[in-house]
């Protein structure tokens, strides 16, 4: 065994060359935790009880499964994949680390247009992840262009900069919103710091549609996006397209952060917490990348939701704030990490 | 008489960025199976005319052609089947290990969704072997050496099968065993394998070795090209390189003879 970890903690990327080791891993992770998840709140079930909800009609707590717990584990572990192969996307079509569809504005614009969406056109709620992808789209071609430079690469400051002030800008019209539509402040409030309370199979269905486009799309441009790790130049020169490489990808990135945002809201760090980390064990070619990462994110989140809404039981906490405390220690060690000077 | 397989027509290029023109007015044919060597002083051109060459910089005025169409009317993976280019000192991906590096370029032959083919496959090993990195091809790039990640490069473009190669200094940081390694390989690519080489070296010794043909670049502009003897003779030494010297008579295996600065008062 100890064996096993010496060589684990000596290899550069141990499952570089299996990553369907780490698939399996984290799937079966995913699947523990979902059935955790369902046995645990208000209600404690016990495995045994679980199984018996689950299937048999009769049963008391059936309802309480099948209509409350499972389309909540679903819709959460459906905006972790989303947020965090977003995430994966998004760095390197940037070629930095610390993009972050939450850090730097993509989630801020598809919130303002979902926001405006809910505001103003409420009988839209099926078109909500497209009229948010209008907002993130927005939001990630401005910091392509801001960031758009000649020289080789984007400079990891002035992304995450332009990325704050996109962001900055994006909050302040929230914050308007917010006053101006006081009486609904409290929803946009769980909104803000990105929540999954009340999730049912109606943002199940919302959510599925763009949950499931984006991530296609993202699964057969994993050859592509390996392309995008070289240089331009170089990238160029072997037959990419860069440019249209690199606004297709960010437009798949937008939509998947819109799915996640439409259903959830502002859920931040996911998309940095877990490419990072699924990158170092799996190494950054993306037919290993894009499955652990949606399989990793939608583990975080689903464990993430199940503490946010047992920990303090009754209370239940917003699965965003839980997050972002975890998620920003570790935005602080990237940067620490990364970044000279 | 077949049309050359790059002309470059009357061309000025502007590196982006860059407020002044770093190639004036250049013509230039380059011939099907012919290794040419571009030299000059630092600063003379040779990178951005190679850069042009592989349609990666489009002239501001004036065109280049290959095989007869302007560059500009191939799309990039039509371009990337015909002519690879090695750039000067490309990024080096952190976490890619040399033989993926190398599959990088069967990208143009490949498709999307499958990947490379058993072609491909017999390519890259083709390439690795060829460059003598097929030991390292588990290695990710940012733990090799400068010379090694250098050759995994050249396995790279090389993999891409192109009729057109175009290599932007390829000695450099290479140690003088690899450098007359690349420069043997540099001729069997053009004798054996009949690729057309345009190659820009800073050693013009090198330049004498393997090419055909020299061109000349002085201040962004044609200043002559011929076989190295004609073209590298006293007069050009001294006006483009300020060096005193000339060839060795020997016509078997001419050789550059540099004996000093022109002008020896004169420093930088």
């Amino acid at each position: 065994m100890r064996r096993v970890l010496r060589a684990w903690r000596a290899a550069e990327y141990p499952l570089a060359e299996r990553p369907g080791v780490g698939v399996a891993l984290l799937g079966a992770g995913l699947v523990t935790a979902s059935a955790f998840s369902a046995t645990q709140g208000a209600l404690t079930l016990g495995f045994q009880g679980s199984l018996r909800a689950l299937f048999e009609n009769g049963d008391p707590m059936h309802a309480l499964l099948w209509d409350v717990r499972l389309p909540r584990i679903l819709v959460a572990a459906v905006v972790g994949a989303c947020l965090s192969v977003a995430g994966a996307l998004m760095q390197t079509v940037v070629r930095n680390p610390l993009a972050d569809p939450s850090l730097i504005g993509v989630s801020a614009g598809a919130g303002v247009a979902a926001l405006l969406a809910i505001l103003l056109l409420p009988g839209l709620t099926y078109a909500l992840p497209l009229l948010a992808f209008g907002g993130a789209a927005v939001s990630s071609a401005t910091i392509l262009a801001l960031s758009w430079t000649r020289v080789r690469a984007v400079g990891p400051l002035r992304i995450i900069l332009s990325g704050v002030a996109v962001q900055a800008i994006l909050f302040a019209v929230i914050g308007l919103l917010t006053f101006l539509y006081a009486d609904r402040a409290p929803s946009f409030a769980a909104f803000t710091v990105g929540s999954l309370a009340g999730s049912g199979w109606r943002d199940f269905e919302i959510v599925m549609p763009a949950a499931v486009g984006g991530l296609l799309l993202a699964a057969v441009s994993v050859r592509p996006l390996d392309l995008l790790l070289l240089d331009d130049e170089t990238s160029g020169g072997v037959g990419l397209p860069v440019r249209g490489t690199r606004l297709f990808v960010s437009a798949v990135a937008s939509l998947l952060a819109a799915a996640a945002v439409s259903v959830a809201g502002l859920v931040g760090f996911v998309g940095l917490v877990v490419p990072n980390a699924v990158r170092l064990v799996v190494g950054p070619r993306h037919a290993a990348l894009v499955p652990t990462c949606a399989l990793g994110g939608a583990l975080l989140v689903v464990l993430a939701d199940t503490a946010a809404r047992t920990v303090f039981a009754p209370l239940e906490l917003p699965v965003g704030s839980l997050l972002a405390l975890l998620g920003g220690p570790y935005f602080l060690v990237l940067l620490w990490r990364r970044l000279p000077g | 008489m077949t049309a050359p397989i790059l002309r470059v027509e009357r061309a000025t290029v502007r590196v982006p960025g860059s407020t002044h023109d770093a190639v004036r007015d250049v013509c230039l044919d380059i011939e099907r199976g012919e290794t040419v060597a571009l030299v000059g002083p630092n600063g003379s051109g040779k990178s951005t005319t190679l850069a042009a060459l592989a349609g990666a910089l489009h002239p501001r005025v004036g065109r280049v052609l290959l095989a007869g169409d302007d560059v500009r009317s191939y799309s990039r993976r039509a371009l990337a089947r015909l002519v690879a280019r090695l750039p000067q000192d490309p990024a080096t991906p952190e976490g890619v290990t040399v033989e993926h590096v190398v599959r990088f370029g069967r990208h143009a032959h490949s498709s999307t969704l499958r990947g490379t083919d058993h072609a491909g496959a017999a390519a890259v090993e083709r390439a690795l072997s060829l460059v003598g990195v097929a030991d390292l091809r588990r290695r990710t790039m940012e733990t090799l050496s400068g010379g090694e990640r250098r050759r995994a490069w050249l396995a790279m473009i090389l993999a891409q099968e192109a009729e057109v190669i175009l290599l932007d200094e390829p000695t450099a940081s290479l140690d003088l065993r690899h450098q007359l390694e690349l420069l043997s390989l540099v001729g069997d690519l053009g004798r054996r394998l009949s690729r057309t080489v345009v190659i820009v070296l800073h050693d013009l010794d090198h330049a004498v070795q393997v090419a055909h043909r020299v061109v000349l670049l002085h201040r962004g502009r044609l200043y002559r090209h011929g076989p190295a003897r004609d073209c590298l003779d006293a007069d050009a030494l001294r006006d483009v390189f300020g060096v005193r010297g000339h060839i060795t008579a020997d016509p078997d295996e001419p050789r550059l003879a540099i004996q000093g600065l022109a002008d020896p008062r004169r420093r930088f």
